[in-house]
């Protein structure tokens, strides 16, 4: 017994053993609860829509889906193309106004973002401001559209 | 998503491992293949680090970042330190002998516990979707420009956020995208967690050559059990890759400092030079370890401060180059724009120190692993265990102090902002995983001072075959038992179509399913006109758009309907739909 009680090394041996003995005794009740989250986590992965998985982050911040698709369906992998977002838009959440634009910088590479580019995505914009000729080429349920402004 | 991404990341980082193992054995040597083994995680992050960091500075002087490149770097470094180790005299290792007894039985519970959470932790990876802010706002983006262009675009690397950051992290993935043959962003997570599988090996190996295993293995489990390092080793970003090069540089500082073996400070070395290629607080952790080494080696300065210039030159002429790129394109500065020293914010610096202790205490953050390092090195000094805690007690004390002074001066402040914001919780990550390291070192150095003397190795037991039972029968059970409940999902894009071949009150005839919403919409135009009426189109959950009917009531309608509908030369297929 004094070798653990011994002044200065017994108490030290003691303090280290203790020290180990917290970590196995957090490493033990933390240990199964990892294990099912991360199980939990990759039923939920695997479960979730292709469209869901693909767009993630993107998901809300992007108010709908399918422009991110239509835009990589009519806007040539060569082109450039703008994002523009009423300033009285109200649909997507709260990251729609300051991200979407960098969220379809990151989803339609190798298109590159440019002001004034003939591709417009529209999130509730007046399209009149484009010119007459302006061509909507898709309109989605949320108000966002996809412009072609023939240069 | 797909097996094929799988296999392709496989083998990329297979050749990691290979040019790293090559790189060691040049440098290092092995005794026998048990030495080789424990040791592979070492050579698989030098791997990374050493083909990444190559990859980054030919890009960085305008070398075309292509397929060609991405295979035959690694190959050619590893023929090249293979035959600079055969002339250096290095011979293959042969056989190799486990120590026996029960710290092989420990070592075995260890490596199956910390085994089977990363095997639990691969599971998320596997089919995580990209959720990280800064993971789709620049990371990956970063990544997908050198894999689409070739090299560093100017349009994207001047214009993405963090575009002053060295761009080492999304060369790994563009190297990744060409390895899995698509910007595969699912998939990608598959690559962080190797590097935390290498981090894991890596740093267990280290620390086992100092610490006996019972101190050892439970530190090692309780670092993946740590909410911010274990369950964010998939995260597609660079600060906990950041954290993994900081951490094993350190160990391997150190343990030059003790023993002076050579090898230790060069493979030292291409890892601070991967942290600089990495992130700007790179620069700063070099510069806290390098502080921490002058203070540990003070009394020894003849012979290790000119070695400790020469590691500091190297990592000098790595880090420069990209700093000349970035300020010949024009990009702002690493630095803070308000200068280094704010005199007009001092009133921030009390909550940006309150801010650091508050992250850094926070077991929801990194469970106990913080105040468990504080007392080991209370405990240490206690025992006198001389350079191991002071070295420690440094260097933590300066990754907290730089944590304090980056969040003094880089806050946003104002309304809405919380001082530090997300930055101080991953830069502090850097700090808990340094605390995970060196607590068992800590607690091992303390307990060969004040412990009592071994049992000599030849009166034990060996124990193999019970050690191998341990570590291997769960690393086997645990994926056959996740695979009980259904074989691994492989998602592609077709997995929406699926043919009907009974009756089920989800059934409808697909007519086509397009990528352009237009190519849908005359497909439905040209249906109506010939008599086809009441069928729509639909985005469906793999991405496409759908022409379908759904008022089917029965297989044997659906098939009549879909015969009727090809014989007037469409396509029609019954399925289920949703």
């Amino acid at each position: 017994m004094s070798w653990w009680t011994e002044w200065p090394t017994g108490v030290i041996r003691t303090v280290v053993a203790l020290l180990v003995g917290s970590v196995v005794i957090a490493v033990v009740v933390t240990y199964p609860g990892l294990v099912r989250e991360a199980g939990e986590e990759a039923d939920t992965n695997s479960a979730q829509a292709y469209v869901d998985r693909e767009v993630a982050g993107g998901n809300g911040l992007v108010a709908d889906q399918q422009a991110l698709y239509a835009a990589r369906a009519l806007i040539p992998t060569d082109a450039t193309y703008h994002v523009a977002i009423a300033s009285d838009y109200e649909g997507g959440d709260e990251l729609t106004q300051g991200h979407a634009a960098s969220y379809f910088r990151y989803a339609l590479m190798p298109r590159r973002p440019e002001e004034g580019a003939p591709w417009v995505v529209c999130y509730g914009c007046d399209l009149a401001e484009y010119g007459p000729r302006a061509e909507v080429l898709w309109r989605g349920d949320e108000d966002v559209s996809i412009v072609h402004v023939p240069s | 998503m797909t097996a094929h991404s799988l296999v392709g990341l496989a083998g990329l980082n297979a050749l990691y491992l290979l040019a790293g193992s090559a790189f060691l054995w040049l440098v290092r040597g092995a005794a026998d293949w048990i030495d080789a083994a424990r040791l592979l995680g070492l050579a698989y992050v030098s791997g990374v680090v050493l083909t990444g960091s190559v990859w980054t500075l030919l890009l960085i002087v305008g070398v075309p970042f292509a397929l060609g490149l991405v295979i035959g770097l690694p190959l050619v470094l590893l023929a090249a330190f293979a035959l600079a180790g055969r002339r250096r005299g290095r011979s293959v290792p042969r056989g190799g002998r486990l120590e026996g007894g029960w710290p092989l039985v420990v070592t075995a519970t260890g490596i199956a516990a910390s085994g089977l959470l990363l095997e639990a932790l691969f599971r998320p990876a596997r089919l995580a979707g990209l959720y990280e802010f800064d993971g789709w706002s620049f990371w990956v983006p970063k990544g997908k420009a050198i894999y689409e262009f070739g090299g560093l675009d100017d349009g994207f690397f001047t214009s993405l956020p963090g575009a002053a950051y060295p761009p080492l992290v999304p060369t790994l993935d563009a190297a990744a995208f060409h390895a899995m043959g698509s910007a595969d962003v699912v998939t990608i997570h598959v690559q962080y967690w190797l590097f935390g599988v290498g981090l894991v090996w890596a740093l267990a190996a280290l620390l086992a050559e100092r610490v006996p295993a019972w101190i050892l293995w439970p530190f090692v489990v309780l670092l993946l059990l740590a909410p911010r390092l274990g369950r964010r080793l998939q995260i597609v970003e660079a600060d906990l890759f950041l954290d993994i090069l900081f951490v094993l540089a350190a160990v391997l500082v150190l343990y030059w400092l003790l023993d002076r073996q050579r090898w230790r400070l060069v493979v030292a070395t291409a890892l601070l030079c991967g942290m600089v290629l990495t992130k700007r607080e790179g620069l700063l952790l070099f510069a806290v370890l390098l502080g921490a080494s002058l203070v540990a080696s003070a009394r020894e300065r003849r012979s290790a401060w000119p070695a400790l210039g020469l590691v500091t030159a190297v990592v000098a002429a790595t880090a420069i180059p990209w700093r000349i790129w970035y300020v010949t394109h024009d990009v702002a500065g690493e630095g803070p724009s308000d200068g280094f020293v704010q005199r007009d914010r001092l009133d921030v610096l009390g909550p940006a120190i309150r801010r650091v202790f508050e992250v850094l205490w926070d077991p929801g953050y990194w469970n106990i692993v913080v105040p468990v390092a504080v007392v080991a090195l209370v405990v240490a000094f206690l025992a006198r265990v001389g350079r191991i805690a002071v070295f420690f007690a440094v260097l933590l004390a300066l990754v907290v102090l730089g944590g304090i002074w980056a969040t003094w001066v880089f806050s946003l402040t104002g309304e809405g902002y919380v001082v530090g914001g997300n930055f101080v919780i991953r830069f502090l990550g850097s700090a808990a995983l340094l605390c995970v390291a060196a607590s068992p070192l800590l607690l091992g150095a303390t307990w060969a001072k004040v412990g009592g003397a071994p049992t000599p190795r030849d009166a034990r037991p060996r124990r193999i075959r019970l050690a191998a039972a341990i570590a291997v029968v769960p690393l086997l059970a645990y994926p056959v038992a996740a695979m009980a409940g259904g074989a691994p999902r492989f998602p592609t894009r077709d997995e929406c179509s699926r043919p009907a071949t009974a009756d089920a009150p989800d059934l409808e005839v697909v007519y086509g399913r397009f990528d352009d919403p237009r190519a849908a919409d005359e497909l439905l135009a040209k249906l109506t006109d010939v008599g086809f009426v009441g069928a729509e189109t639909a985005f469906d959950p793999c991405g496409r758009w759908k022409v379908s009917y759904d008022a089917i009531d029965s297989l044997e309608q659906g098939e009549a309907l879909a015969a009727e509908v090809r014989k007037a030369g469409f396509e029609a297929q019954v399925e289920h739909g949703g």
